[in-house]
């Protein structure tokens, strides 16, 4: 840090960030940065678009199987993992801004809820969905064991939803990771009203969480 | 709402043009609108049960899906508008994410084309595209569907004794909070209300499937239902606390020996199923917090099943009332 910041600069990091020289100027890259990660975000899309339509066709071929499935879940649990993440939505939004602000310490603060919110919606799906219901033998596919199915086709429920359920809780894993990097580094005034691209990035990737997340839980919880 | 949101200044870095700060009054609004709209959903998802239960009016399916998907798409118009601010950013984002939903429509509709008009060229193509996808083939299915093979691994576990022992202790309980519960004696509701709390912990099928009963259920239910007994006595209800305690008495008056003999495996499956069937608290006693469970949880290692000795007298109405 000393060898950094000379006697010729005591700005702080976000303020002396100088963009790649390809770049004229640091809102051509801010742009640049976020078109691409946009781009990024439509695979993203047509990755979970997989799931739906696997979720489409099977629905469409075995809707007892579906309506027996959408019945073993509690509804409670999926609004309540919703209004979660919308939460953690919120204040990862608030953060940008208050980087935007210069705002540090709130900034801080409100990436910490963020982090609190992702954690909060990992537990709910891990202690109340998750591991009761597989150790009951609501499993997908082959490992499918419980006794009480009246739809042969069950297991594909369990599959389609542990499959959409599972790989969202991994981008949710791998947001709470970008933000605690972003945080990390928001402690070393790595970023200012001026430059704030990783953060505004990181924020991207959470929405898209949520966003497949508002479709994920009708579809799973109170489509019957 | 737009003017909520000012565009940053732009000598801080050069023309910036999409630098849009959104301020948390916006957010709050968006915000608002967000948590409303999950309510909503929610709320269609349950009139629509409501309706179908109460006035006996079935809505066509599409209602269902069509409500909710409507509404999943306005919240995540708000989510993309403002709290990603494609709102406020260069439009190619928006292009990108447009043609981006475009294919995934394309996607979709040519499966559904596939899917739905097989039947309109070719008869025998109608209906499931391959017969199958029960997981008949896995192994150890035995070539039954793996919800069959389930089944029948379930029912090799109910036929060893200790679950049966436990299966017939709940039925006793589950009798007894009956009985109390059609009496008029002093203290009959309170002590209905402890003995009904008893068995349905008893019922808990997550037990039984996770942790197989141990031996010695007998004397591990009267010992709870004592413990119960003499709680209701220090809070002064000693009606109630008889109650329990004949209760308790009965249990331990079982004949296991004969109990076992006469009681089948097909009978305690069904009644099992039964309580399957009726709700899916099952799975949510388990993982924590669900009232009475934890507080009839005093060293039961816990087994499950709503077990009916008398397996004809199956399903006298404790159903409706037994789900919390």
């Amino acid at each position: 840090m000393s060898t950094l910041s000379t006697s010729s600069s005591s700005k702080p990091l976000w303020a002396r960030y100088k963009p790649a020289i390809h770049f004229r100027n640091a809102a051509e890259e801010f742009d640049a940065c976020k078109l691409g990660f946009w781009l990024f975000l439509t695979t993203e899309v047509l990755l979970f678009g997989g799931i739906f339509c696997a979720y489409f066709i099977f629905r469409t071929l075995y809707p007892d199987a579906w309506k027996e499935g959408s019945g073993l879940l509690d509804w409670r649990f999926g609004a309540g993992n919703t209004v979660v993440l919308l939460l953690s939505s919120y204040t990862m939004a608030v953060s940008i801004y208050c980087i935007q602000k210069d705002q540090q310490f709130r900034a801080q603060l409100n990436l910490i809820a963020t982090l609190f919110f992702g954690a909060l919606f990992l537990y709910i799906k891990l202690a109340y969905e998750y591991i009761p219901k597989w150790s009951v033998g609501k499993r997908p596919g082959s490992m499918f064991d419980y006794p009480f199915a009246e739809s042969a086709h069950l297991p594909l429920w369990w599959s389609v939803y542990y499959c959409g359920t599972a790989i969202h809780a991994a981008h949710v894993i791998i947001g709470m990771i970008l933000i605690a990097r972003v945080l990390w580094r928001t402690t070393k005034r790595h970023y200012g009203p001026t430059h704030y691209t990783m953060v505004e990035i990181t924020g991207l990737y959470w929405h898209l969480v949520d966003l497949i997340w508002i479709f994920l839980f009708p579809l799973l919880y109170l489509i019957h | 709402m737009s003017h909520s949101a000012q565009h940053a200044d732009a000598h801080d870095h050069g023309e910036s043009h999409s630098h849009a700060i959104v301020g948390p009054g916006l957010l709050r609004t968006v915000l608002a609108f967000l948590l409303f709209f999950t309510v909503l959903t929610v709320a269609f998802a349950q009139i629509e049960v409501y309706v179908e239960h109460a006035v006996g009016i079935r809505l066509p399916w599409w209602v269902n899906v069509i409500g909710a998907m409507s509404i999943a798409t306005v919240k995540s118009v708000l989510v993309m508008a403002y709290f990603m601010q494609l709102r406020y950013d260069n439009p190619i984002n928006t292009l990108a994410m447009l043609f981006c939903f475009f294919a995934l429509g394309l996607f979709l509709m040519f499966t559904g084309l596939d899917l739905f008009s097989r039947g309109m060229v070719y008869d025998f193509k109608s209906g499931p595209v391959i017969a199958g996808g029960t997981g008949a083939g896995v192994p150890g299915a035995n070539n039954q569907p793996l919800t069959q093979a389930a089944k029948v691994r379930f029912k090799e576990r109910l036929a060893e004794n200790n679950t049966r022992e436990w299966l017939i202790c709940a039925a006793k309980v589950e009798d007894a909070a009956n009985a109390a519960a059609h009496s008029k004696d002093a203290g009959a509701a309170e002590a209905a209300a402890v003995l009904a709390a008893q068995a349905h912990h008893m019922m808990d099928l997550h037990a039984v499937m996770v942790h197989p009963p141990e031996a010695g259920a007998q004397a591990v239910v009267v010992r709870d239902l004592e413990a119960q007994a003499n709680t209701l006595r220090t809070k002064g209800n000693a009606a109630a606390a008889e109650l329990v305690a004949a209760a308790a008495r009965s249990v331990q008056g079982i004949d296991m020996a004969q109990a076992r003999a006469s009681y089948s495996v097909e009978a305690m499956f069904d009644r099992l199923a039964a309580v399957a069937h009726g709700g899916h608290h099952e799975d949510h006693g388990a993982a924590s917090s669900s009232g009475n469970a934890s507080r009839a949880r005093t060293g039961v290692t816990g087994v499950t099943g709503h077990a009916a000795p008398h397996a004809n007298e199956s399903g006298h109405g404790h159903g409706s009332e037994a789900t919390p």
